[in-house]
């Protein structure tokens, strides 16, 4: 095929072609159809059966086509205002939706997080191994407390580079151990943002809040504090926390040198095993649920009155924990440092070791 | 013709379709035909002629009139009717909406003063300079809500633009189909003698093969050869990608000149002359004619000048 050519009309074919077309039938232009009709046509606005006869009329004859000619040509840029005839440099559609894209894999990251948090609590306890892997360290101080946007951003690097091995190895990934508060997913859904200021965390968690649904609006609204007021006390943390990571696991056996193993990969490792995740990456039951667990100094402590205070209760080994699993109140699973899991069934007064 | 000098609603027009009330108080409410002052007795009976049109047209729409009132781009209306009537605030509206869009597309159409003039002309129909009867005639009455009203707008300074072009050009020889069959005659140079007669054949042949072409392949070449519209433009006057109208374009040339390579062939002329035909058609079209039929120059003397179809 030729060249397309985006010439001026030539004077040689427009005789041509008007020739042609009275030799075939000598269209008079009364026969021509309205300018309304005219311009359906061209915007193939007309129905089927009209169609047919005003394009049979155009092919022969030479006014009209001229006149869709002129009319396509005049027409105002793509997208441009048509009704006032403003010509705007327009963007390309999709310039203007740039910003969408961080926004879009966060999002996805918090709701395939919220899909799994979803789940069926009742899984077998066996599908809760990857808590063996829970090495999510806080420092004592502020093990209860989340982190400050500030100080979560660091972990968040690490996490950019781990997260793929880690989350696809969670028992044998190991590896030293950051110490750092526990994070959420949607803190993972930020990995890929450039750090926001706080107006822009706030506007960020509202337009999450509204895809991530009622159930995460707690916890947006959580983090929201958190960005309006980084500096201050942190707040207790959720209520129904059923798993809690060592305070000190950055002390265990598994811990090694080098490559960080931040909690919120454990986090997210745990997320996709076990019953829930809050935002915090502690493993969350019911809202309803008055006892939350945690695991503080390699012993298993428990809270009944949503984490005010806690106490230790009864350690199934005296080897160091590193992690609890909870899908309800009484039923609990720790997993010590060489990754060995005990249960209960009654609230921790008596445990089971797991093969 | 669209913009003529008959009022189309003094026309013959059939009776139109049953359109309920309550369809047309919607379209009522929803036109805000009131901001302008247009009653409701004159938008509906406006409506009704537009149905009217549209059944005329497309006969099975008007079983369900109801239905397609909807399609009536009541706001236009409203505003149409109010700029008929020479309501102000609807003609500063129009004014502030519209006319820039006309100096635009008129400039687009042609150069700056011609299109500033050909817009102006335009305008000043709209607002009805003319009197018949002493009643004032405004372009308007010519709009029927069928289309957008920016869009018919264009359409008509398409259709002047086209006309004022036919006008300066006195095209009105072609206009006889007595010169047809000479209008696609090329001239052979001195060197090249050949027989008119066959020159003759082979213009009817084009013809024929043209004639013989779907009208949408037609309009394509038009569009394309004759209007020298860029593909996107021709494909966006088909609703089509640019790829989708390059394709069906070549498409249709290649049917274009398979068809008159048979014609020529069974009106009797041999390769020779058809080789002979195109080489002074090459040179008399200036090229635009093989191009429509994708004829490739020769490379050497003797090459078969058509690349379709060959039978002797």
């Amino acid at each position: 095929m030729n060249a397309p050519k985006n010439s001026a009309p030539d004077p040689h074919a427009d005789p041509l072609v008007a020739a042609v077309m009275r030799a075939a039938g000598a269209v008079s232009a009364k026969d021509c159809p309205e300018a309304e009709v005219l311009a359906l046509y061209a915007e193939q606005n007309l129905s089927s059966d009209e169609h047919g006869p005003v394009e049979a009329h155009v092919a022969d004859c030479g006014r009209c086509q001229a006149t869709l000619a002129a009319f396509v040509r005049s027409a105002p840029e793509r997208g441009g205002l048509e009704e006032t005839g403003n010509t705007v440099a327009l963007l390309p559609w999709w310039a203007g939706w740039r910003w969408m894209v961080p926004l879009a894999s966060a999002t996805a990251v918090l709701a395939v997080a919220v899909w799994i948090g979803r789940r069926p609590v009742e899984q077998p306890a066996s599908a809760t191994a990857p808590v063996a892997d829970v090495t999510a360290s806080a420092p004592s101080a502020a093990a209860d407390a989340p982190a400050s946007a500030a100080t979560r951003e660091p972990l968040i690097e690490a996490k950019r580079r781990d997260v793929p091995e880690t989350a696809a190895q969670p028992v044998a990934s190991g590896g030293a151990i950051a110490p750092s508060p526990s994070t959420s997913t949607r803190e993972l859904a930020r990995v890929n943002e450039p750090a926001p200021s706080s107006s822009e965390q706030a506007a960020m968690a509202d337009r999450l809040e509204a895809r991530a649904g009622a159930a995460e609006s707690l916890m947006l609204q959580r983090e929201r504090q958190e960005a309006a007021a980084p500096s201050a006390p942190a707040p207790p943390p959720p209520a129904a926390t059923t798993r809690a990571a060592s305070a000190d696991s950055g002390r265990s056996g598994r811990a090694g040198g080098g490559r960080a193993a931040p909690a919120e990969v454990d986090a997210v490792a745990n997320a996709a095993t076990s019953g829930a995740s809050n935002a915090l990456g502690m493993t969350a039951s019911k809202a309803a649920q008055p006892m939350v667990w945690r695991v503080r100094d390699g012993v298993v402590e428990r809270s009944v009155d949503q984490g005010a205070t806690w106490a230790r209760t009864t350690s199934p080994t005296s080897a160091r924990l590193t992690a609890v699993s909870s899908t309800d109140a009484r039923n609990a699973v720790v997993t010590t440092s060489a990754g060995v899991r005990f249960a209960t069934s009654d609230g921790g007064a008596t445990w089971r070791r797991l093969p | 013709m669209g913009d003529g000098t008959d009022d189309p609603r003094m026309s013959g027009m059939a009776p139109p379709p049953l359109v309920s009330d309550a369809a047309i108080d919607r379209l009522f409410a929803d036109a805000e035909a009131a901001r302008w002052g247009v009653s409701r007795e004159v938008f509906a009976d406006a409506v009704r002629r537009a149905m009217a049109k549209l059944v005329r047209g497309s006969p099975s729409r008007g079983e369900r009139p109801d239905a397609i009132v909807a399609a009536v781009h009541g706001r236009d209306l409203a505003l149409a009717l109010a700029c008929a009537e020479g309501v102000d605030a609807a003609w500063d509206h129009f004014v502030r909406t519209y006319r820039p869009e006309l100096y635009r597309a008129a400039r687009a159409m042609t150069d700056e003063a011609t299109g500033r003039e050909l817009a102006d002309s335009l305008y000043a129909d709209l607002f009805g300079l003319s009197e018949k009867d002493g009643v004032r005639r405004s372009l308007f009455r010519y709009y029927h809500g069928r289309a957008k009203l920016s869009t018919w707008l264009r359409s008509v300074l398409a259709q002047r633009h086209v006309d004022l072009v036919r006008a300066q050009r006195r095209m009105t020889s072609l206009d006889d189909p007595a010169h047809a069959a000479d209008a696609v005659l090329p001239t052979p140079p001195v060197e090249q003698p050949m027989r008119a007669g066959t020159m003759r054949v082979a213009a009817e042949a084009l013809a024929a093969a043209l004639v013989a072409l779907a009208p949408a392949d037609r309009v394509r070449l038009a569009y394309y050869y004759a209007h020298g519209l860029t593909l996107a433009q021709a494909g966006r006057l088909f609703g089509e990608s640019e790829a989708t109208a390059s394709r069906k374009l070549e498409r249709a040339r290649k049917a274009l000149r398979t068809d008159l390579e048979g014609a020529l062939i069974a009106r009797g002329l041999s390769v020779s002359d058809i080789d002979d035909w195109v080489a002074v058609s090459r040179q008399a079209w200036d090229g635009v004619l093989a191009d429509a039929l994708a004829v490739p120059a020769p490379q050497e003397p003797g090459a078969p000048p058509f690349k379709g179809k060959k039978t002797s």
